[in-house]
C-alpha cells in the first residue's frame, strides 16, 4: 500500500491529468479506462509514429505494441509522471529500434549530418515557400531528412505539444540537449525550405 | 555570409526556446526587446517560426477503424513475455552504477515484516547451500556478498534480526539485491521471482 508521500503524489497527478486517472483505473483492473485511453491516445501516437518511420504499416504496428506494453506493465505502473509522456517514451524507444532495422537505414541523414550544418544563417522568409511545397510533400520529405532524434524532438515539442522536460524524459536525454535539438532541427528544416525555393527560382 | 554580431548569435541559440515558450520571463523580455531593434534576427524568427506552420499543415493519418480490435486480438493472444522493460517516463536519465532511487523507494514499501521474513528465508537457503558446496567462491561472489549476518532459519531470534534489514543503510540493500547493477524494472522482477520462490518453498514444506 502506498505511504502517505506517495498517496498524495498520486492524488495530485490523478487531479492534474484524466489520462492518469483512467490508467490508475486501468491498473484496478476497469478495462473500460484502457479502450478510453486507446481511443484518446491512438490518434496522436499513430502521427507522431507516422513522422517518425514513414510507413503507414509500421507505424501501426508500433501503436498496438505501444499500448500492449502498456497493457502489460499496468500493474506496475505509478502516477509520477503525465501518462502522455510515458506513452511517448514507449513509442519513441519502439520508433528509434525500427530506425535501426536495415531497411531503414537508407532514408534518414546520418549522425554527421547532425552537426555538419550552420545553425545560423539569414535568407528569405519561408511562408511563401512553404504554401508552395505543401501539397507535394516536401516538408515530410525533409522532415524525414532530419537525424531521428532531432525529428523526435522536432515532432514532440512542435507537434505533440509536449515541454522541453517532457521530451527529454520521452527522449532520454537532458534538456538542454532537448533544446539543442529542437533548434537544430528547426534550423535545419527552415534552410532547406528557402535552398529549395532558390533551385526553383 | 556577413559576420554576426555575437549579441545575435545568442538571441538565435534561444529562438527555437522562445517559440516553444520554454524561457524565463526575464530572457524572454530581453529576447522581444531585441527583435524589436534587430531586423535580421526578427526575420530567422519568422522563419523558424513558419516552419511550426508548415508541420501543423501535415496532414494527420487516419486511425483504422479496425485498429482497437486487432489491439484487443494481439492482447488476447500476448503471452505476457516483455522483451525489453517498459521505461519508467518520470526517471531523469542516469547513470547504472547509482542505486536507483525510485527502487529503493519500491524496495522500502515492498519490504513488508512478510516479505522480510521470506527474502531472509531464502538469503538462508541461498547461503546454506554455497556453504554446504565444495566449490569456492569466485571473487565476484565475495565481493557481492552483503555485510549482512547470515540468518539461521531455525533460530526464531535470528528471523527477528533480519527483519529489521528493511531499516539497513541503503548501501546494504543495494548489495543484497544487486541494486547498483540493474534497472529498477530488473530489480522489480528479481525480487518477485524471490518471493515466488519462497512461497514455493514454503509449499513444499
Amino acid at each position: 500500500m502506498p505511504d502517505g508521500f506517495e498517496l498524495a503524489a498520486e492524488v495530485s497527478v490523478q487531479a492534474l491529468d484524466e489520462d492518469v486517472r483512467l490508467m490508475l483505473a486501468f491498473r484496478e483492473g476497469d478495462a473500460r479506462a484502457f479502450d478510453r485511453l486507446f481511443r484518446r491516445w491512438s490518434g496522436p501516437l499513430l502521427r507522431y509514429l507516422e513522422r517518425m518511420v514513414r510507413d503507414a504499416a509500421s507505424a501501426e504496428d508500433l501503436v498496438q505494441e505501444a499500448f500492449l506494453r502498456v497493457h502489460r506493465a499496468r500493474e506496475r505502473y505509478t502516477p509520477d509522471a503525465r501518462f502522455s509522456t510515458w506513452l511517448y517514451r514507449i513509442a519513441t524507444n519502439l520508433a528509434l529500434n525500427e530506425l535501426r532495422r536495415p531497411r531503414h537505414k537508407v532514408v534518414h541523414s546520418s549522425i554527421g549530418d547532425e552537426e555538419a550544418r550552420p545553425l545560423v544563417s539569414g535568407g528569405p522568409a519561408v511562408d511563401e515557400v512553404v504554401d508552395a511545397q505543401r501539397m507535394g510533400g516536401r516538408v515530410e520529405e525533409e522532415l524525414a531528412r532530419l537525424p531521428e532524434k532531432q525529428r523526435a524532438a522536432l515532432c514532440l515539442a512542435a507537434l505533440e505539444g509536449l515541454s522541453y522536460a517532457e521530451v527529454a524524459r520521452a527522449l532520454d536525454v537532458t534538456q538542454q540537449a532537448v533544446k539543442s535539438l529542437v533548434h537544430r532541427a528547426r534550423s535545419t528544416l527552415a534552410e532547406r525550405l528557402c535552398e529549395n525555393r532558390g533551385h526553383q527560382e | 555570409m556577413p559576420e554576426l554580431a555575437a549579441i545575435c548569435r545568442e538571441i538565435d541559440e534561444d529562438l527555437s526556446a522562445l517559440i516553444d515558450a520554454e524561457l524565463a520571463p526575464a530572457r524572454e523580455a530581453e529576447m522581444r526587446a531585441h527583435l524589436d531593434d534587430c531586423d535580421r534576427c526578427a526575420q530567422r524568427l519568422q522563419n523558424l517560426c513558419s516552419v511550426d506552420l508548415a508541420l501543423a499543415d501535415l496532414a494527420a493519418p487516419i486511425v483504422a477503424a479496425d485498429l482497437g480490435q486487432r489491439l484487443a486480438a494481439r492482447i488476447a493472444s500476448d503471452p505476457g513475455e516483455e522483451t525489453e522493460p517498459v521505461p519508467d517516463a518520470a526517471s531523469p536519465k542516469r547513470s547504472r552504477t547509482a542505486t536507483p532511487r525510485r527502487a529503493r523507494r519500491w524496495l522500502r514499501r515492498r519490504l513488508t515484516p512478510v516479505a522480510v521474513v521470506a527474502a531472509a528465508v531464502l538469503l538462508a537457503i541461498v547461503v546454506a547451500n554455497r556453504q554446504s558446496s565444495e566449490i569456492e567462491p569466485s571473487e565476484s561472489q565475495l565481493v557481492r556478498t552483503p555485510r549482512l549476518m547470515a540468518p539461521d532459519v531455525t533460530r526464531p531470534e535470528a528471523a527477528t534480526r533480519v527483519a529489521d534489514f528493511s531499516s539497513l543503510p541503503d548501501e546494504d540493500l543495494a548489495v543484497l539485491f544487486e541494486l547498483d547493477t540493474v534497472e529498477d524494472l530488473d530489480v522489480i522482477a528479481n525480487l518477485e521471482l524471490l518471493e515466488q520462490l519462497v512461497a514455493m518453498e514454503a509449499l513444499e514444506g
